[in-house]
């Protein structure tokens, strides 16, 4: 069994890190693909349809968790990035760079369900609303920090680079989201859930959604476990490469 | 502070010696006519398309000779005698962006109404278009030498800094594109420009030390 660790900072070395990593995957992939079923297979075959939307009501199970994750998967790259700055832990940094991709595609799925739900329901598939527009600029900011790993070579002065990229971007992308939203309220609803609200949605849609929100974490922490272990073995060859030529 | 001044009046013959300002002005007025008309074949140019043509341009002109920024002081070692130097790095960042906007945007901001005129936009209106920018402009100045630093001893580093620094001029250009279009409807207020004004002081008060810290980072 994983002995408890005092500290989380232990975490930061990449071998510890590796060992509890290679334990934990296989059960994080399991809890992943149990309640990810579970909740899809509940959201999308066992609850009504609505009276107005149709079956089309049923993408939520998809739109909103995808959504969820493509906001807060940059937020942790945030605090990633902030933990590099500060305490130096190369975990942190590996950690900010394989969730940008993951984020990435959060977001282009969360832009590509709403589009096939919009076009029903709205008549078209995009439209210059606030919430879209934000969501365009958050493509934006991930493609940005994308390209600098893309197009440089991986050092600890680009670790730094694409963490100051990484700050500047969530400050300009919280101001554009205000800017956006100063204006109108627009055409998409207000947020489905939140924590301060008496009344969510109806209880039968509320608790599948509950359940896939938590499978896409979970299948959001797994992919990101899995590709923190890849990368880690990737700089590990390359350590060695360098020493057998150099 | 003799240093700075100094500084200031050696950047600004700089700049101007590099017949900067000859390029940027020309870039826009290209960019404006061929996108207008390009418009023009469609038979839709209306003022709201001129007024999406004119920040476009205005960001993109902004963009074009940022790369030289710190590049060129960063390649011949100017920059490290300015790290060692006496006056802080943040100063420096502040006079470099003051000359780049005095010598790419303002020229453009006083072509606005020579240009708007023709295609349709009163003089009245874009006499407090210009208003406009001349608030705003200075944001897009400071934020991009973010983009200048963050590239810094990068080849191809010129669409590198549009990639970056593009999305980060949203702010400025989401507001100032609405009050434009407010100000052409008349339906607006003067305090309107308030925003812009408030957005470009907390970028200058902001990017001099991010950008400071970034440009460290190339010399750890």
């Amino acid at each position: 069994m994983i002995k408890f660790r005092k500290n989380i900072l232990e975490f930061a070395n990449p071998n510890n890190f590796l060992s509890i990593a290679n334990k934990i995957i296989p059960f994080f992939l399991i809890l992943t693909i149990i309640i990810l079923s579970l909740g899809l297979v509940w959201g999308l075959f066992f609850t009504p349809e609505d009276y107005r939307q149709g079956s089309s009501v049923k993408i939520i199970f998809i739109h909103v968790p995808t959504a969820f994750l493509a906001i807060n998967i940059y937020f942790m790259m945030l605090l990633a990035s902030i933990i590099w700055l500060i305490r130096r832990h190369h975990v942190s940094l590996i950690a900010a760079k394989s969730a940008a991709l993951i984020g990435l595609i959060m977001t282009l799925s969360a832009i590509l369900t709403g589009a096939i739900w919009g076009k029903p329901i709205w008549g078209t598939y995009w439209a210059w609303d606030p919430r879209l527009t934000s969501f365009a600029i958050l493509l934006m900011f991930y493609l940005g920090y994308l390209s600098i790993w893309q197009t440089m070579k991986f050092s600890d002065k680009i670790g730094d680079l694409s963490s100051w990229l990484c700050i500047v971007g969530s400050i300009f992308a919280l101001l554009s989201r205000y800017a956006v939203f100063f204006w109108d309220q627009g055409l998409h609803q207000g947020p489905s859930l939140s924590l301060d609200k008496e009344e969510n949605i109806d209880n039968v849609f509320y608790f599948p959604l509950i359940i896939c929100i938590i499978g896409f974490v979970l299948l959001f922490l797994t992919l990101l476990l899995i590709r923190i272990k890849t990368e880690i073995q990737k700089r590990k060859i390359n350590i060695l490469l360098n020493a057998r030529d150099g | 502070m003799k240093l700075s001044f100094h500084l200031f009046k050696y950047e600004l013959l700089f700049a101007l010696a590099n017949k900067g300002i000859l390029l940027s002005t020309s870039f826009f007025i290209i960019l404006i006519l061929i996108v207008g008309i390009g418009f023009g074949q469609i038979g839709e140019s209306s003022e709201k398309t001129l007024l999406a043509i004119i920040w476009i341009a205005i960001s993109l002109s902004s963009l074009l000779s940022i790369k030289t920024m710190f590049q060129e002081d960063f390649d011949d070692g100017n920059l490290d005698l300015y790290i060692l130097s006496n006056t802080s790095i943040e100063t420096i960042i502040f006079i470099k962006s003051i000359v780049h906007w005095i010598t790419t945007n303002l020229p453009i901001i006083t072509l606005i109404p020579l240009i708007s005129f023709p295609l349709g936009i009163t003089i009245y209106h874009s006499i407090l278009i210009c208003l406009v920018m001349l608030l705003s402009t200075p944001a897009l100045s400071f934020i991009s030498t973010i983009g200048a630093a963050l590239t810094l001893g990068e080849k191809g580093g010129n669409l590198l800094i549009s990639i970056f620094i593009l999305p980060t001029f949203l702010p400025i250009i989401i507001f100032g594109m609405k009050i434009s279009l407010l100000i052409t409807t008349s339906n607006y207020d003067i305090m309107a420009h308030l925003i812009l004004f408030a957005l470009s002081l907390i970028c200058i008060a902001i990017t001099p030390f991010i950008t400071s810290l970034i440009i460290k980072i190339h010399y750890t």
